[in-house]
């Protein structure tokens, strides 16, 4: 296998990769933040009710 | 003269080195040595590179009965060991690291995130550095290369084998190599660029540790749902992200303690050991002597430095928003890179050092396991867009 230069001929995908890749992984992760935080809070209210289910870290 | 010729099979293998490109396979064994004294002279992710370094010399003797040779006096191909659990372990299946995520969801308590979700972003930043080395990699080889390449930034081994696998690349060896070296030099890298970004004032951030509590229901209800919504944005995920959230699961779920045991030692150590000598298989001489080794050397380098960056950076960013006693320690965002628990420890040892009485352990643990997620995300995101970047 040798290397040949590919000048720029890759970039725009590059770019577009990069682009999509960040974007991909944070919609990710803040949709599952937002899925967290609900279930914490909803979970939360189960222990104040009494039913005993939370652990303590 | 003729009886003389009979005893050629003695010294065949050495006059082996002689021949053009004999020598290659001689490096080969020295970088197998180096390998092997990494591991277990300066504790270089001992588990990994030890059979690494091992499987590098059994692959790479001369005429090797390791891996397929032809055999010209029976007319048939001699299938070796090595090359055949590479076949069967990786190239058809993926198994090894996709089984390998099982034992490492199983050993994960994603507990330090759930109880700070907002951990996850800083999973998501530190993946910069894989998107700028398919970039910065893009200029040297071609796009599913460069790709592949990239993965190393995802910090983590099994990714980075399974995505350059699927990819088809050229380069598995070297790019397993790359990845698994550079986990293991987490705390020298980090606290070098962590230094060259941050403030000491900024390193002196301090931030109080007050966990709320996290249900059963939600620890049994996480590993499910993420593999879910991950496996919606990147199908191409689902395969890591599963196998990742059901070790997970089979932790969590409290009722299959023997199998989430079984998960975290016995199947992860017994693919550990052949994982890091069925890799061997793509470091045979002809590929892996090679000036791109060199390069994909220093853009594995590039990957984790660019990680770790995106991650501190983003802390900063988020800084500028947050009220003052709310504010982030920026080196917590450096630990969202994937190689844990390293990661978190370097960045409590950075915390320490800079104040003794600054814990952040837990919130870098909280980050770190959320790169966890990041990094196979991230994979499966290159598997998904690449193949469509390239066919147009």
């Amino acid at each position: 296998m040798n290397i040949e230069f590919q000048g720029l001929a890759n970039l725009g995908n590059a770019l577009l990769l990069m682009l999509l890749g960040m974007v991909g992984i944070f919609v990710v992760m803040v949709v599952l933040l937002a899925v967290i935080v609900l279930l914490n809070k909803t979970t939360e209210k189960k222990d104040k009710d009494g039913s005993g289910e939370n652990t303590p870290q | 003269m003729e009886i003389l010729e009979h005893f050629r099979f003695l010294y065949d293998g050495v006059a082996f080195f002689f021949t053009a490109d004999g020598w290659k396979n001689l490096v080969m064994i020295l970088i197998g040595g180096l390998l092997i004294y990494l591991a277990l002279a300066k504790d270089f992710e001992p588990a990994l590179l030890m059979p690494m370094g091992f499987g590098a010399i059994l692959v790479n003797l001369p005429f090797s009965g390791a891996i397929n040779q032809m055999n010209d006096a029976l007319g048939e191909e001699v299938v070796g060991i090595v090359d055949w659990l590479f076949q069967v372990g990786i190239e058809a299946s993926e198994a090894m690291p996709l089984l390998l995520f099982i034992g490492i969801g199983a050993m994960i308590d994603f507990g330090p995130l759930l109880s700070n979700p907002k951990m996850l972003l800083f999973g998501a930043a530190a993946q910069f550095g894989i998107f700028l080395t398919v970039l910065l990699a893009s200029f040297f080889f071609p796009f599913k290369e460069a790709a592949a390449i990239g993965v190393i930034g995802a910090a983590d081994g099994p990714t980075s084998i399974l995505v350059s696998q699927v990819l088809g690349s050229d380069y598995v060896g070297a790019i397993a190599v790359a990845a698994y070296s550079y986990m293991a030099l987490v705390p020298i890298i980090q606290p070098a660029t962590i230094k060259l970004v941050t403030t000491k004032k900024e390193r002196m951030i301090r931030m109080p540790y007050n966990p709320q509590s996290v249900s059963r229901l939600t620890r049994i209800l996480f590993p499910i749902i993420t593999t879910i919504i991950a496996g919606l944005v990147a199908p191409a995920s689902v395969s890591l992200v599963g196998m990742l959230m059901f070790g997970n699961l089979l932790r969590e779920c409290l009722k299959l303690d023997s199998l989430s045991q079984t998960a975290q030692t016995t199947l992860a150590n017994l693919v550990t050991i052949l994982l890091g000598l069925t890799i061997a298989s793509s470091m045979k001489a002809d590929r892996f002597v090679d000036p791109a080794t060199l390069i994909i050397m220093a853009l594995g380098l590039v990957a984790f430095i660019f990680d770790t960056i995106g991650g501190v950076l983003f802390a900063k960013l988020m800084n500028l928003f947050l009220p003052e006693g709310k504010k982030i320690n920026p080196m917590v965002g450096g630990a969202g890179i994937s190689a844990f628990p390293m990661s978190a420890r370097v960045i409590q040892k950075m915390a320490l050092k800079e104040d003794n009485q600054n814990h952040l352990l837990m919130h870098a643990v909280g980050a770190n396991v959320a790169g966890q997620i990041g990094s196979v995300v991230a994979g499966g995101i290159i598997l998904t867009v690449v193949p469509r970047l390239i066919g147009g």
